[in-house]
Order: structure tokens, then C-alpha cells, then sequence
């Protein structure tokens, strides 16, 4: 057993790495926690004084406001966590699936269509076109389809995770597995998917963010009220609330929250997310754990 | 080479579904049906649905279906996404009937796409017999175009409004500050502020709204009222009319007289943001200054005669006295904003445009409807008390699930209602000021829209120069104000606004034979 | 007559992929056009690892078996060059540096069955792999195995990849003609393919604005430099993260870092004013409290080179330290293990070990960025610096520019000219990029 003396090297880098993380830590989560306090100031102390860090009056009304209509709010949660579970699974699934084609060195074309898939991001139609092809040939306007489909696949992804099926994946497994007469399927199914967990979990991580904090898609295709997504009626709140101050008669908009409500916004979003990461996290602390194992 | 060969047939394929897809533009939309027919209509407004529109459109549909046999849905385009959603949802061409539009709403621009339908004069007598008996000829030509033709249903009622600045009465006594009648004297009150209130900032600016406003007021403190050509689309040209100008002639702002007034606007601004009167990060505000000024950061509060109603409200409930200054010319004159300021069209694919047409007439004219559409439903949402717009027993202003203006309905005969039982004596008073004094003074060029095609490279290159090269002037940013106008000119010129001006000084001139 | 030894051996290349070279003897008899023959010896090493022997005269005809072709990249070593071959693949060209002599392998389908004979030709077990100089024809008839076979062959492969495909060609390629607009005059009537062309007119205001160039090289230069300090941080986090011990540290560092990811640009732009405004910001505050005087941020130019890298490495360090930690994940723990026992410190473990294993995840990032080099972070910039004249000059990119000058005209042919612009100059820049990189390794290019 090796002694309990750390080498001292070791020491430098684990010093290193404190200080090093912590900073970059603090520096991530300052303004998080100042906007978290602050979405509890009043308006009032907000425009009078900035963010601060304690605030100097206090208030829900941002809070209110947005769970004005309760309803409206949960099932804009039931929207996105749909859209977010099913569109993520499918997603990552079909992805990953693509991926290990392309990363198979004996389809001869595989280059050919990786490039035929990376050409869509550097040409596009642009706006108009693409939402004429959605409305008026795809007949998608208003379908919770759309809201799946829309963020669904990013060439960025496959293509990485093309990069950690090429690398991390021995040729011999596939070739041992084919000799005992597995099919492309079953060896991506049960050798491929196993295997690349860690880099499966990021890549699924951020597609499950790209799905939850969409709200272009929403905003383009979707106008009935049961479909929008959390980030979209969050974000008609908002741009209600300050665009309506500029042209309505009355004088209701004239306390409404408008500074903090961009903060309530952020964190009402973020709940759910927080508290999935740590589930997300132990793939890629899991690896780290083994090999850090020693003696 | 047979590979290369074999991908492009593919590529071919697939690029066939793209023939189908954008094989062009619009049907004909079909007259008005039989009444015993029903029909669906979908109509478009701007903002977003207030909480209680799904009661307010049951009970209009009910009135709907007994009178024309006519179920409506509406749909909202949020201020958010306006820019880039309203020439899209125009574009698709999918599913609309209507869509409100206004000379400041891309009239112009979609009716020479192709968007809207054309409506005859037939057509208007024969489905719209309430408005079409209301309105005026001249509100029929504003809304025409240089082909003769009309794609909009003006409002029978344009706003009445001028630029208003607020400030807090209650300080500028306490100060010993004497009454500021115009703005261009209101150097002393923010001095005063300056000196005395360390936690107020005189006048705290926002990116958008503000950054242009006090500069204006004082650009034409001293002559008559200008504003550019362009004005309504958003862009800046550097081309200005004046107002009351019989001759039609477009101004260039770099040269006299106008070059004067806005040296002297800009020095006067330099002044303050030097002294400190304006906050010195205005681009990166968004907090509009008449939030500011309800919330006491702010001792100066810009907007206009209609969206100051609240704050006015706001700041009187803070126990401060609030004292209206308009920002009028050297005249005491405002341009009047013309009838296409709101406005409701029709769209080219519509199937049923003799309904929709009739519809609208009832919302737009006939009283039930109209305070239905615009207040909500009585008893809930409003009540008439001494004939005036109050709150019904018990409900507060921000628990009203329809308040007034908040559904987008802002075309509808507004000469129809009664005053709102929450407008300030000040308020009152200043309304009442604007037509007993003839703030208001007409002129044809509001209703004139510059047809930009030809020289759209001019007209983008021109708007992205004014933007970075005017705007700091704006708010007094700048080491020396005569060699800065200087760089705009020679920008401008390079920009194209030469060309600018005689392109659009011959379709003015084109225009104006109209009149 | 020249002679020539070429030796594969028998070896691993890399651990982690299991390649082996193949070692083989041949002798170039003379200079005229000859097949090389290899006689070569199966034999079975311990440990499952092949290797073969040939000896080549001429003419002949090698052949390796079905597994011993899949599992092995045979390695040609020659004076002056070195050749990699893939066996899985059906064939594959190489060349030698000697002139005229091109050395393949080719797998053929078939039947065999082990033979050896005294000189040349040896077909072992099913498949058979040969080597022979490549004339045209052989070449063309090398090729020749069609497209349909090859979809035939690896029928699941390609019905697995449909999907995806659909999905693209349904929701980007089917628009991808209306970039046709960029250089038309659109209107509704006549849709998009009746508009009339007006060629080159939609690009014409972005040319003449004067600040072509400059925004240009604006975004260019902004991209390479956030690229870069991105690549930089989130590798050295990755690392740090999976040298540290303490878990909750880690943990909490880890979700920390993924927080301003949440936080949106409109949000963000409120903090920053909040922070650095001149009147009551936290940073003006501090320095008059510690005696000095307010600095006004938003007017300063230079203050930005580092205020826009700092906000952008701000926003998305939580993302790239996942990538790149997945990545260590990946990496095998004997390498580490070896080196421990080898007596090498953490730091050449680092160094030696953990950024060689990176390189394949960096170089692709890398290259993913560089196909958006030209395509500016527009939300950060628009929030941030919105309508700042005096900032313009030295922080305009391209796609403010273009928002700018096209605000009120609502020109949808106009529009699409620009982003016309940008596609085709981050095409070149990757097609450039790409084929660079395939040449050093091609493994780690995009396509």
C-alpha cells in the first residue's frame, strides 16, 4: 500500500485546481445569486438602486404577477416537460444511431453524408422560406409536432458524438461481436450505446436544455394557448407587461413589475433544470471515481 | 465522376418538393357567401391576449353568430416578436382574414408585396355602410396608394396626441424654480435637481424611446415642427419636412436652416450631458424614463399625451404634483397623426372577405360591439358611472382581466367613449388644451410613404450611418459638436442621401397632387 | 534492378483501436509495371493479435483472411514515407513514395481456403485481400463495386441513418431554396420562384456601407479569439475537474459553472448595466468609495476587447468543460496507470497523456467553430452593445450590421443576401480547413 504521503506534485495540481475552479465557480454564480435575490426586490428599489446584494425592499409581486393565472403556468410545465422527456429520448436515440454510422469506417459513404449534413448549417433558406415550408407544405402550425421536431436534431451533436464513437469504441468489439453474427443494430444497441454513457449523458444534457429554453419555435409556429411552452409564455408575460406600458390607457401597468420580472422569469425557469443536473452529473464523476482508484 | 453523377440526380429529387412548395403566391379571394352559410374568419391584432379575451370573444361571437352567422378567432402577435412575425404570418398567407395594420405597422410596405386584398369602393358602400358613412374623404385618400388603390380600413378616429414631458411640480416649487411653460426652459429645474437631490438623476434615459426625445423637443423649439421622411418605418434618412411648409420641399438636416437648430439642440444637450443632467449610459438603459419618474430616479418623464396617462396617475398616487410640458414647435403646433395611424386590412387569400368586411364594420362603429371589443364585458370588466369608464365595485386596476387598449382593438370608434373616471384634472385639462389651442396642425405628409425599392441599398447604408453616427449627438456625446456634424455629413453623402433626396422629393412632388 | 525492403509489422498501433500492422518483405525485381506478390504466412500470436509475413516476388498475389483484414490496417513502411491502409474499407488507394508504385489492398469476395505455395500465392480462409500495383484499369475496376451494392452490403447502416436524414432533408433542404431570394425581389404574388431576378442588387447596401471589411474581419477576428480562450478554459477545467478529489467540490464547481448558461442576454445586459453603469453601477461605487473616480464603460471602446471575451467564456464554459470531460472519461485508466508506475508526475501525465487523448475532441470542436467563424454571437452583442455609436467601430459584426441597416425595410431578399455572404465565406474557410486537416489525419476531419 502506498504510504499516505501525497507526492508533491499532486499537492500543487489539486492546489492549482482549487483555486483555479473556485474562482471560475465564483465568478458563474455571483450573478446567478444576485439575480435569484433581486427577482425579490421590489421595482422601486431596483430602478432606484441597481442590483444589490441585499435589497433593500422586498416583494413577490414579479412572482405573482407570472402565477397571476396558475393555470396557465402548469400547463405550460406540462408542455415542456413533454416536449423535453419525448423529444430528448428520441433525439438522442436517433442521433446516436446516426452517429455510429458515420462513424463506421466500412460505409464507404460515410463522408459524403456527413457532409450532406453539415452543408444545412452553413447554407440555409432563411427565415421566410423555412416557415412557408413548415405552415404551408408540412401543415405543422399548431401541432405539439412541431415543438418536438423543431429543436430536434443539431449536426454539432451527431457529429460529436461521431467523434466519441470513433475513438472510444475498440474495432475488435464490433468485429468480435460480428463474427458471433450480431447485426449492425443489435452491436450498436447493446455494445455502442453501453459504452459511450458518458458522452451519450452531455450530449443529452444539452438537448434537453436546448428543448426547455425554446421559445423561438413556439413563438413562430404555435398561437394556441394549451400548446406554448414554459419559455414562451414566460417570455409573452414579459413582453406584455413592458410593451403594453407604452401604449395602454391605464393605469394598471403602472406598478407592474417589469426589472424583476425578467429575474422571476430566469429562476422560475431554472428549477427543474437544477435539480436534474446532479442526476446527469454521476456519469461523467462515475468514470473519474474508478480511475482514481489506486493500489 | 458516375458518383458525383449519381448525387446530383439525388440532389435533384430531392429539390423537386421545393417546385410545389413555392409555386407562387395568391388565390382570388372568393366574394361574400349566402349569410345562412357560416363562416370562420381569423383576424390578426398586435400585443398579446389579455387574460379575460376568452370571455370577451364568447360573447362577441354570440352577438356574431345571431347577426351575420360568423365565428371569429383572434390571434396575437407579440410586440417581441412584431418584426419578424408579421410579414411572415403575411407571407404564409395561411389561415387570415384580417390583420391590423397602420402606416407605422407596415401598410406600405405589405400592401406593395402583394399581402392584402384591394377593397373597391363598391365593395366598402356595400359591407361597410356604418364606417363608410363616418369617415371622411380625405382619410380614404391618405390610406390610397400612388396605383389608386386602398388596402386598408383606416380609423375613423386618429389619435389626438403630442410629445409630453413630465416634471415633479412638487420639487420644482421647493426649489424656487419658476414654471417651466416650454422645454427649452427647463435648464434651471434640472440644475435645481442636480444640486439638491443627489439620489434623483435629472433625466434618466432610455436606448430606445427616450434617447431621441429631448433632443427633439429642442430642435424645434425655435422654428416649426420636422420629421424625417422616414419616420415611421423607424429609419432615419437625414431628409426632414417641415411642417406647414407649402412647398413640399424636403430638407436636408446638415444644411440651413435646419443645420442651426439641431447645432444649437446638440450644444444645449452637450451642455447637460457634461454637467451630468443625463445619466452618461443611456444606450444600455431599458428602463423607459417615465418608469424612472414614477419610481422617483427620474425627475423628467418623457412620452406622449396618450401612453402619460398612467404614469401621470402613478406619480399623482405618490403624492407628488405632476406638471405637464408638451413638446410643441416654435409655432405651439404638433403635427396631427393621420387617419392611418391605426387601421385594420384584409388578406389577399381571404374566402371570405364580404363577412369579414361586415364584421369589422360592426366592431368598428356599431356601439355594442364596440365597447364590447374595446372595455370588455360590462359589469365584469367595466361599469358607467356619471357616464364615465370606471371599475366595477371591488375590482382593482391590475386584477381587470381586460383592461382597456390591452386587446389590440385600438381602431374601433373611440369618439364613441366617455372619459375614464381615473384621468387627472391636469389630464383633463391638457386634452382639452389640444384642441381648444389647435396643437394639432394637419398636414399631408404623414400620409405619405416613400416607395423604397429602387434605392434600398441607399436607404439601409443611410439608417445604419444616422444610427451610429446621430445618436450620440442625441444625448451630447461628443468632444466637439460642429466637427461631428461635419463626419455625418460627409458619412451621409457617402451613404447615398443625395440620391435619396431626389428619388424621394419626385414622389412627394407626385403625391402632393393629390392634396 | 532495385531492391527495396517494405516491413509491416506486426504491432499495436494504439492501444485503444487495437491496429496492427502487417510486416512484409518484398523485393522490386525491376522498374517495369508489375503486380507485388506477397507470400504470407498466418500465424497466430498470444495475447489474439495476428500477424502476418509475406515475401513478395513477381508476380504474385497476396491474400489475408476476413478477420485478419478487418482487425488489421496493414502499415507499409517505406524509406520516405509512411502508408496507411484501412482494411475494413472495400479498398483503399495508398501511395508509395517510390515512383510508379502504388500498393493496395483489396478485399475480394469469395470463397478460400488456406494454401500456401512455394512462392507466391497464398489465399487463406474466406476473404481474400491482394496487393498489386494499380494501374488505371485496375483502379477503375477497384472502384467499381456500385453504389447499389454498397447499400445492399450495409443495408441496416444506411436504414439506420434515415431518420436523421429525413429529418434534414424535410426541414433544411427542402427551404434551402429560397436562397434564391438573396438574389431577387420578392413578392407575394409571384411567391418565391415567380419573383424577377435583380441579381447582385440584395448585396449591394452591405458593400457600400463602407464597413464591409471592417465588420468583416470584426466577426472574424471575435470568433477566432472566443474560440480560442473557449478551447483554452474549458480544457484546462476538464482537467482540473478530473484531477480534484473532493467530490462535492467538484460537483458544485461543475453545477456552478452551468448556471450562466440559464441566464439569457437580455438578463445578462440588465447585470452588466447594473454593474458597470457610470451613475450607481457596483463598479463605479467601489472605486469612489475606495477614493477614485467613476469610469464610464459604455464609452470606453478598449474596455470592451475584454469585457465580450470574458462574457462569452462567461456563458459557456459549463458547456464546453462537459464536452471535454466526457471526453477524459473516455480515456482508458491503464495509460494512466502505466505512467503512475513509470514514475511520471501529474503534470507529465497531464501533458504527455490526457491532451494527446484530448486532441480528437479538440480538433473537432475546433473545426465545428471554425464553420461558424464567420456567423457572430448576434444576442450577445445586440444585448450588450445594442445601439452604441461610439462602441460601433471597433465591436460592429456582421450580423448587427446588417440588422441595423436593414430595421425598417423589412427586405427579405436583402436579408438573405447577407446571410448569403456569410455561408459561402464559412464554406470556403472550412472546405480550406477541412481538407487540411484530412491531410495530417483523417480521422479528425469533418467529412
Amino acid at each position: 500500500m502506498p504510504s499516505s504521503r501525497i507526492a508533491p506534485d499532486k499537492l500543487l495540481l489539486t492546489f492549482i485546481a482549487y483555486v483555479v475552479l473556485g474562482c471560475i465557480a465564483l465568478i458563474t454564480v455571483f450573478p446567478f445569486l444576485v439575480l435569484v435575490i433581486n427577482s425579490f426586490a421590489s421595482e422601486h428599489a431596483i430602478i432606484n438602486y441597481g442590483y444589490s446584494i441585499v435589497p433593500r425592499e422586498l416583494s413577490v409581486s414579479a412572482y405573482e404577477l407570472v402565477f397571476l393565472n396558475p393555470q396557465k403556468i402548469l400547463q405550460a410545465y406540462g408542455v415542456t416537460l413533454f416536449i423535453t422527456c419525448f423529444g430528448t429520448a428520441a433525439s438522442l436515440f436517433l442521433s446516436s444511431m446516426a452517429a455510429y454510422c458515420l462513424s463506421r469506417k466500412d460505409l464507404r459513404y460515410r463522408n459524403k453524408l456527413a457532409f450532406f449534413i453539415y452543408f444545412t448549417t452553413l447554407f440555409n433558406g432563411g427565415l421566410a422560406p423555412t416557415y412557408i415550408v413548415i405552415t404551408t407544405v408540412l401543415h405543422l402550425k399548431n401541432t405539439l409536432a412541431v415543438l418536438i421536431l423543431g429543436p430536434m436534431f443539431s449536426v454539432f451533436y451527431i457529429l460529436i458524438l461521431r467523434n466519441f464513437f470513433t475513438h472510444s469504441i475498440p474495432g475488435s468489439l464490433s468485429e468480435a461481436a460480428k463474427i458471433d453474427g450480431a447485426g449492425d443494430f443489435t452491436i450498436f444497441l447493446r455494445i455502442v450505446l453501453p459504452l459511450t454513457a458518458p458522452a451519450l449523458a452531455s450530449i443529452g444534457l444539452f438537448t434537453a436544455l436546448a428543448y426547455w429554453n425554446d421559445w423561438w419555435t413556439a413563438m413562430l409556429y404555435v398561437e394556441r394557448q394549451n400548446l406554448m411552452p414554459l419559455q414562451y409564455v414566460l417570455y409573452k408575460i414579459l413582453s406584455s407587461v413592458t410593451m403594453a406600458a407604452n401604449i395602454v390607457n391605464n393605469v394598471a401597468t403602472l406598478n407592474l413589475p417589469k426589472e424583476s420580472l425578467k429575474l422571476a422569469m430566469t429562476v422560475i425557469s431554472i428549477g427543474p433544470i437544477v435539480l436534474a443536473y446532479p442526476f446527469v452529473q454521476r456519469f461523467f464523476i462515475k468514470g473519474i471515481t474508478l480511475g482514481s482508484v489506486k493500489g | 465522376m458516375r458518383h458525383g453523377l449519381r448525387f446530383v440526380m439525388a440532389a435533384l429529387l430531392l429539390l423537386l418538393p421545393l417546385a410545389l412548395a413555392f409555386a407562387g403566391g395568391t388565390q382570388e379571394g372568393a366574394g361574400g357567401a349566402v349569410p345562412a352559410k357560416e363562416a370562420k374568419i381569423i383576424g390578426y391584432l398586435l400585443g398579446d391576449a389579455p387574460t379575460g379575451m376568452p370571455d370577451v370573444l364568447q360573447a362577441l361571437n354570440a352577438k356574431l353568430k345571431k347577426d351575420l352567422n360568423v365565428t371569429m378567432e383572434i390571434n396575437y402577435i407579440g410586440w417581441g416578436d412584431f418584426q419578424a412575425k408579421y410579414p411572415l404570418v403575411l407571407a404564409a398567407g395561411e389561415d387570415i382574414d384580417w390583420i391590423y395594420t397602420a402606416n407605422w405597422s407596415f401598410y406600405f410596405q405589405e400592401a406593395a408585396k402583394g399581402a392584402f386584398l384591394e377593397l373597391t369602393d363598391s365593395m366598402l358602400k356595400e359591407n361597410m355602410p356604418l364606417h363608410y358613412k363616418v369617415l371622411p374623404a380625405a382619410a380614404w385618400n391618405q390610406v390610397r396608394l400612388d396605383s389608386g388603390k386602398i388596402y386598408m380600413i383606416p380609423t375613423p378616429t386618429p389619435d389626438r396626441k403630442v410629445p409630453l414631458a413630465v416634471i415633479r411640480g412638487d420639487l420644482r416649487k421647493k426649489y424656487g424654480v419658476p414654471p417651466v411653460t416650454r422645454f427649452a426652459g427647463i435648464e434651471p429645474y434640472l440644475k435645481a435637481i442636480k444640486a439638491n437631490e443627489p439620489s434623483i438623476i435629472p433625466m434618466n434615459m432610455e436606448s430606445t424611446y427616450d434617447v431621441g426625445q429631448p433632443f427633439s423637443y429642442l430642435s424645434y423649439a425655435n422654428g416649426p415642427y420636422f420629421q424625417d421622411i422616414l419616420f415611421t418605418t423607424g429609419s432615419g434618412t437625414g431628409l426632414v419636412w417641415l411642417l406647414g411648409d407649402k412647398t413640399n420641399k424636403l430638407q436636408y438636416m446638415l444644411e440651413e436652416p435646419v443645420l442651426s437648430w439641431q447645432k444649437q439642440a446638440a450644444k444645449t444637450m452637450k451642455a447637460w450631458y457634461d454637467a451630468g443632467y443625463i445619466n452618461k449610459d443611456v444606450f444600455a438603459n431599458k428602463v423607459r424614463s417615465k418608469d424612472s419618474f414614477v419610481q422617483g430616479k427620474s425627475a423628467v418623464g418623457f412620452g406622449n399625451s396618450i401612453d402619460m396617462q398612467g404614469t401621470i396617475a402613478g406619480a399623482t398616487a405618490n403624492g407628488w404634483e405632476v406638471e405637464l410640458v408638451p413638446g410643441l414647435d416654435g409655432n405651439g403646433h404638433y403635427v396631427a397623426d393621420p387617419y392611418l395611424n391605426n387601421g385594420v386590412a384584409l388578406a389577399a387569400n381571404t374566402k371570405n372577405a364580404a363577412r369579414t368586411l361586415q364584421v369589422l364594420d360592426r366592431i368598428i362603429e356599431d356601439k355594442s360591439y364596440n365597447f364590447l371589443a374595446y372595455f370588455g364585458v360590462e359589469g365584469k370588466n367595466y361599469v358607467l358611472k356619471n357616464s364615465m369608464i370606471a371599475l366595477p365595485e371591488g375590482l382593482t386596476a391590475d386584477k381587470n382581466t381586460y383592461p382597456p387598449d390591452a386587446a389590440g382593438f385600438w381602431f374601433t370608434n373611440k369618439d364613441q367613449f366617455p372619459p375614464y373616471a381615473t384621468w387627472t384634472p391636469a389630464y383633463i385639462q391638457h386634452k382639452k388644451d389640444i384642441v381648444a389651442k389647435g396643437f394639432l396642425v394637419q398636414t399631408p405628409f404623414v400620409a405619405f410613404s416613400a416607395t423604397t425599392d429602387d434605392v434600398k441599398t441607399e436607404v439601409a447604408n443611410v439608417n445604419q450611418t444616422m444610427v451610429q453616427y446621430l445618436q450620440p449627438l442625441w444625448i451630447g456625446i461628443s468632444d466637439d459638436v460642429d466637427a461631428s456634424f461635419a463626419t455625418l455629413d460627409q458619412k451621409l453623402r457617402a451613404a447615398g442621401v443625395e440620391k435619396l433626396r431626389t428619388v424621394f422629393q419626385a414622389q412627394v412632388d407626385k403625391f402632393m397632387k393629390r392634396f | 534492378m532495385a531492391s527495396f525492403r517494405y516491413s509491416l509489422s506486426a504491432y499495436p498501433l494504439r492501444k485503444t483501436t487495437l491496429q496492427y500492422g502487417l510486416r512484409v518483405f518484398t523485393r522490386a525485381a525491376s522498374s517495369r509495371p508489375f503486380i507485388l506478390g506477397m507470400r504470407t504466412s498466418v500465424r497466430r500470436i498470444s495475447g489474439g493479435s495476428w500477424s502476418a509475413m509475406a515475401s513478395a516476388s513477381i508476380p504474385f498475389r497476396a491474400v489475408l483472411t476476413e478477420p485478419m483484414c478487418t482487425v488489421l490496417q496493414a502499415t507499409y513502411f517505406a524509406r520516405l514515407s509512411r502508408v496507411i491502409l484501412s482494411s475494413s474499407t472495400i479498398m483503399s488507394v495508398s501511395t508509395c513514395v517510390l515512383p510508379g508504385l502504388h500498393c493496395t489492398m483489396q478485399k475480394r469476395a469469395g470463397k478460400g481456403r488456406v494454401k500456401t505455395y512455394r512462392n507466391e500465392t497464398v489465399e487463406i480462409a474466406t476473404n481474400s485481400c491482394s496487393a498489386r500495383r494499380v494501374t488505371p484499369s485496375i483502379l477503375r475496376s477497384m472502384h467499381g463495386r456500385g453504389l447499389f451494392h454498397e447499400l445492399a452490403k450495409n443495408r441496416t447502416l444506411y436504414l439506420m441513418f434515415v431518420p436523421v436524414c429525413l429529418y434534414f432533408v424535410l426541414f433544411s433542404y427542402l427551404p434551402i431554396g429560397g436562397i434564391v431570394l438573396a438574389f431577387k425581389e420578392f413578392n407575394y404574388r409571384d411567391g418565391i420562384l415567380g419573383s424577377p431576378w435583380n441579381h447582385f442588387k440584395n448585396f449591394e447596401f452591405f458593400f457600400k456601407s463602407g464597413k464591409a471589411w471592417s465588420v468583416t474581419t470584426n466577426t472574424f477576428l471575435y470568433n477566432l479569439m472566443f474560440l480560442a480562450l473557449y478551447t483554452c478554459f474549458s480544457v484546462l477545467t476538464a482537467i482540473l475537474i478530473s484531477e480534484m478529489r473532493g467530490t462535492t467540490f467538484k460537483k458544485t464547481a461543475q453545477s456552478f459553472m452551468f448556471l450562466p448558461y440559464f441566464i439569457s442576454w437580455v438578463v445578462a445586459a440588465s447585470f452588466l448595466y447594473n454593474l458597470a453603469n457610470y451613475e450607481y453601477g457596483m463598479i463605479n461605487r467601489l472605486l469612489v468609495w475606495l477614493g477614485g473616480k467613476p469610469i464610464n464603460i459604455y464609452a470606453t471602446p478598449r474596455y470592451w476587447y475584454f469585457i465580450l471575451p470574458f462574457a462569452y467564456i462567461w456563458k459557456w464554459i459549463g458547456f464546453g468543460t462537459v464536452l471535454y470531460l466526457a471526453a477524459i472519461v473516455g480515456i482508458d485508466q491503464e495509460c494512466f496507470e502505466a505512467a503512475t508506475i513509470d514514475g511520471a508526475s501529474e503534470f507529465q501525465k497531464i501533458f504527455r497523456i490526457t491532451l494527446p487523448m484530448l486532441r480528437p475532441t479538440m480538433v473537432i470542436l475546433v473545426l465545428l467553430g471554425l464553420g461558424r467563424i464567420l456567423r457572430g454571437e448576434f444576442d450577445m452583442f445586440y444585448q450588450l452593445i445594442g445601439n452604441n455609436g461610439i462602441l460601433m467601430e471597433k465591436t460592429d459584426i456582421i450580423d448587427t450590421l446588417v440588422f441595423r441597416s436593414l430595421l425598417g425595410t423589412q427586405d427579405f431578399g436583402m436579408a438573405t443576401a447577407a446571410g448569403f455572404y456569410q455561408s459561402v465565406l464559412c464554406f470556403a474557410i472550412i472546405m480550406i480547413v477541412n481538407r487540411v486537416v484530412k491531410a495530417f489525419e483523417s480521422d479528425y476531419a469533418l467529412f
